[in-house]
């Protein structure tokens, strides 16, 4: 038992703190009264108008740093002309309309993109509404009625009224399916910098992610699974660990899903006992052998052999085999990536509470759809009996698609019969992870004699994300199972204009699980194509920033994101001597990014200097969350570029720690400056496009500087 | 077994009863329930846990809670002297630093005992402040703007 005396000091500091994060200004007392006497009026899925005035809008999706507890709210309020002063934001899932695809997620770097009209028009159909009821009450035309900070007016009598008086009337009129949106030239909140909304709270402390949650009557829980993938605990002594005071019990932990692994779990009054707990257990368990392949040196082994033979065709179109015999210039290369761990900065954590006729969850989750199927399954309660209290995600990255730890707290709590905190120690993290695969490429471009590519013949092997979620799989064209993922960005749409290719695709097994990772397929795609297309451009004797413009002339949009990057980047003035620049350039999801970085080697380290990202996402909605994703995309691609490698040893992950899996640290980050082409199309997808173009305008720099073309990742 | 403990958090004289080698950052979080706080990685990699003992940064995950007897913690649920928010704290949210702001208590500690200790700091010496704090999210360049403005520059 743990005693404390806290001062009242503290209590008040976070209670003032904790207010800043909710957003909410009251400034009359008589307001907050008001909002007793009557009931908020939802309007459809998305926005609730209280008596109060204060406007509620449904956050769907997962607020993991993109700013969309931000961009979001900013889509409903411009068009209802809310104040935005005092909208507040829920999170929100249970209806069709929050689902993309017929499933709620956040991945894909699809937020804004398919949330642009749905939301614009869920504002402009309740604005029209509230209109109408105002135009009703004052028996005017509601053509001379205006709104403005959440107020309808009437500016030749000087009626006013708040749309939290109007909000009752307005409920009994059908809201409009097509409402008139706005002209972008009006918008006074799409465009602009509005503050992100979680700022305060995440510069307070006050933010609350899944590991924060506290419930009372709470346990703590923390997994040991296998260091070898597949191996499960025959043996154990769990009395060394019930010796540690604060352990209440160790259990087995099922394995969370198929494919993944069970093991065993400590559970305890706090998370330093039952780490400890943790700590004194795994000496004494006994697994069986594990079912991965042993090491690095045997996954290469299974990617080269694949590689050496045909494999299921993804994609052809011309007939590449015979226009290699054509071309007299060929380039052949081969590139291999590694497994990568996604290192969200909280480790993966969720709180459950299983009781006899209801459950509760607390967790960040990128997968609001998938986690009600799971625990309608592990539970057999009911999708109305479970209650999903959505939290900050400590990073997604990709990892928090995943259920596995919600399903650890799930199990625990059933065994239990207590809310269970399950948090997953940093090594558990790394260990049993679902990792960006790592991939081989055996690439031969022949170019016409202009030097234009003129076939792309293109074989990768590596593991497949539709071995564990087979809806996502494809049939190739001559009926093979294809993972569209895994040769994204290297079958259609293909960035360059290549009249013959071919593209085959090769499941790896070796066993250890992977899953998405920020960019997916393409942290691996653009790194070998951008490589490739500057092998090609030193080939044909061209610029490299001026070979891309040629081939995508046809593209405006491609070509004038290119050209912004030519210009901030200063790429016509060489650099210093000593000092390399490289470019690569992405289409991703229509998002056009080309990533200029200036390099130079140290002794043999590589040392980046400067990045300099030019994109074209359409209309920005905010400039600078636009912006923070850009600069945080470059420097995750970064990164991974440099330092990034998950080592398998013993069939097993051998990293335990960070101490053992660097990251790009503070002092070897780049200047990074980003530039927008201004545009008034549809927004496009800002998350994951500039991660997968760092990587090889960074080797194409170091090319620069003595000449060598890095072909395998990580660099360090 | 547990033993009592007294140190002072955030101004505060406290007295905690617990096992005198939990480390620090458990006491916070568990017993106090100061969650700002954060665990990235047990072992002093990741600078999340970043507070201040006696003025000094330290990552709060390495230190048993014995070891503070007597002195002085701050954590970021203390830091601003007032009501109003600690110029670090506000420079953070003027230049929009963070993302998903997990680690971004550890980075404000750490930079608010940067600029205490040298109120005008170089390129350099920023650098060797922030090297140990993560960010997943990729802040730093926001994290270097933010510092910057609040030393007083201009953040360019």
């Amino acid at each position: 038992m743990t005693a404390f005396t806290l001062s009242r000091r503290t209590l008040l500091g976070a209670t003032i703190a904790g207010a800043f994060s909710v957003g909410i200004r009251f400034s009359e007392p008589e307001l907050i009264r008001e909002a007793t006497a009557a009931e908020p009026v939802p309007f459809g899925a998305w926005i609730t108008v209280h008596p109060d005035n204060t406007i509620e809008i449904a956050l769907h999706k997962s607020e993991m740093g993109q700013g969309v507890s931000t961009a979001l709210p900013m889509l409903v309020a411009e068009e209802l002309d809310a104040d935005w002063d005092t909208i507040t934001v829920r999170d929100a899932y249970g209806r069709p309309e929050y689902g993309t695809f017929g499933m709620q997620f956040t991945f894909g770097s699809m937020s804004v993109s398919t949330s642009w009209l749905p939301l614009r028009t869920a504002g402009a159909a309740v604005r029209a509404v509230l209109l109408e009821a105002a135009a009703a009450r004052w028996e005017v035309p509601v053509d001379t009625l205006r709104t403005e900070r959440s107020m309808v007016l009437h500016d030749a009598t000087g009626n006013a009224a708040t749309y939290g008086e109007l909000a009752a009337d307005a409920a009994l009129l059908p809201l409009p399916a097509q409402p008139a949106l706005k002209d972008p030239a009006d918008f006074t909140l799409i465009g602009t910098n509005v503050p992100r909304r979680d700022s305060v709270a995440k510069s307070t402390g006050t933010a609350s992610y899944g590991i924060d949650v506290v419930v009372p009557d709470m346990l703590v829980a923390v997994p040991l699974r296998p260091a070898a993938f597949g191996a499960v605990p025959e043996s154990w002594d769990e009395s060394v660990a019930l010796a540690i005071p604060g352990v209440v019990a160790v259990k087995p932990l099922p394995a969370p899903g198929a494919g993944m692994d069970s093991g065993l779990a400590v559970i305890a009054t706090g998370f330093w006992a039952a780490s400890q707990g943790r700590d004194a257990l795994a000496p004494t368990v006994v697994w069986t052998a594990g079912t991965a392949l042993a090491d690095d040196a045997a996954i290469t082994a299974q990617l080269e052999a694949l590689l050496a033979e045909p494999a299921p065709l993804a994609f052809e179109v011309g007939n590449p085999e015979a226009a290699i015999q054509r071309t007299k210039t060929r380039v052949e290369a081969t590139y291999t990536t590694p497994f990568l761990a996604h290192v969200t900065m909280e480790p993966m954590s969720a709180v459950a509470h299983v009781r006899a006729d209801a459950v509760e969850i607390w967790t960040g989750t990128q997968a609001q759809g998938f986690i009600f199927p799971l625990v309608e399954q592990l539970t057999g309660l009911p999708r109305t009996a479970i209650v999903l209290h959505q939290q900050y995600l400590g990073t997604g990255m990709g990892r928090r698609v995943e259920t596995d730890v919600v399903a650890d707290a799930i199990n625990l709590s059933s065994m239990m019969q207590a809310p269970v905190k399950v948090i997953w120690p940093r090594e558990e993290d790394l260990r049993h992870d679902f990792y960006r695969p790592a991939t081989a490429h055996a690439i031969t471009v022949g170019l016409d004699p202009s030097g234009r590519p003129f076939t792309w013949n293109h074989r990768l092997a590596g593991e497949s994300n539709i071995t564990r979620y087979a809806f996502f799989s494809a049939t190739g064209p001559t009926g093979d199972t294809i993972d569209p993922m895994m040769v994204s960005g290297l079958t259609d749409p293909f960035r360059y204009p290549v009249p013959h290719r071919r593209i085959e695709s090769a499941v790896a097994s070796s066993g250890v699980p992977v899953g998405f990772w920020r960019g997916v397929g393409e942290t691996n795609n653009a790194f070998v194509v951008e490589s490739m297309i500057n092998e090609l451009a030193e080939a044909a004797g061209t610029d490299p920033l001026q070979y891309r413009l040629d081939l995508l002339a046809d593209d405006p949009r491609s070509v004038a994101v290119l050209s912004l990057a030519r210009d901030e980047s200063g790429w016509d003035t060489p650099p210093p001597a000593g000092i390399g620049r490289g470019v690569a350039f992405t289409d991703f999801g229509g998002s056009r990014v080309a990533t200029v970085i200036e390099a130079t080697i140290v002794d043999t380290a590589p040392r980046i200097l400067k990045a300099t990202v030019a994109v074209d996402c359409g209309l920005v909605v905010n400039p600078v969350i636009a912006q923070q994703q850009i600069s945080g995309a470059t420097i995750t691609g970064l990164s991974a570029a440099l330092l990034e490698q998950v080592v398998i040893a013993e069939g097993g992950v051998q990293q335990r720690s960070l101490a053992e899996y660097p990251l790009l640290r503070y002092d070897q980050a780049p200047e990074i400056t980003v530039v927008f082409v201004p545009s008034a199309e549809p927004p496009t997808g800002l998350g994951e496009p500039a991660t997968v173009t760092a990587p090889p305008a960074l080797t194409a720099a170091l090319w620069a500087v003595d000449g060598l073309r890095r072909r395998s990742l990580p660099l360090r | 077994m547990p033993e009592p403990v007294s140190f002072t958090l955030n101004g505060t004289s406290i007295t905690v009863e617990t096992s005198p080698e939990t480390p620090l950052l458990w006491v916070l979080r568990e017993s106090l329930g100061l969650t700002g706080t954060k665990y990235g990685c047990g072992v002093g990699s990741c600078g999340a846990c970043t507070v201040h003992l006696d003025g000094a940064p330290i990552r709060s995950c390495l230190y048993p809670v014995a070891s503070v007897a007597g002195k002085a913690v701050v954590t970021i649920e203390g830091l601003a002297p007032s009501d109003d928010l600690h110029p670090v704290q506000q420079a953070w949210i003027a230049e929009s630093v963070a993302q998903c702001g997990y680690c971004q208590s550890g980075q404000i500690m750490a930079a608010a005992a940067l600029l205490a200790a040298t109120p005008d700091p170089s390129d350099e010496q920023i650098a060797e402040a922030m090297s140990g704090n993560l960010c997943r999210c990729g802040t730093y360049p926001a994290v270097r703007r933010a510092i910057k403005l609040a030393a007083g520059g201009t953040g360019a």
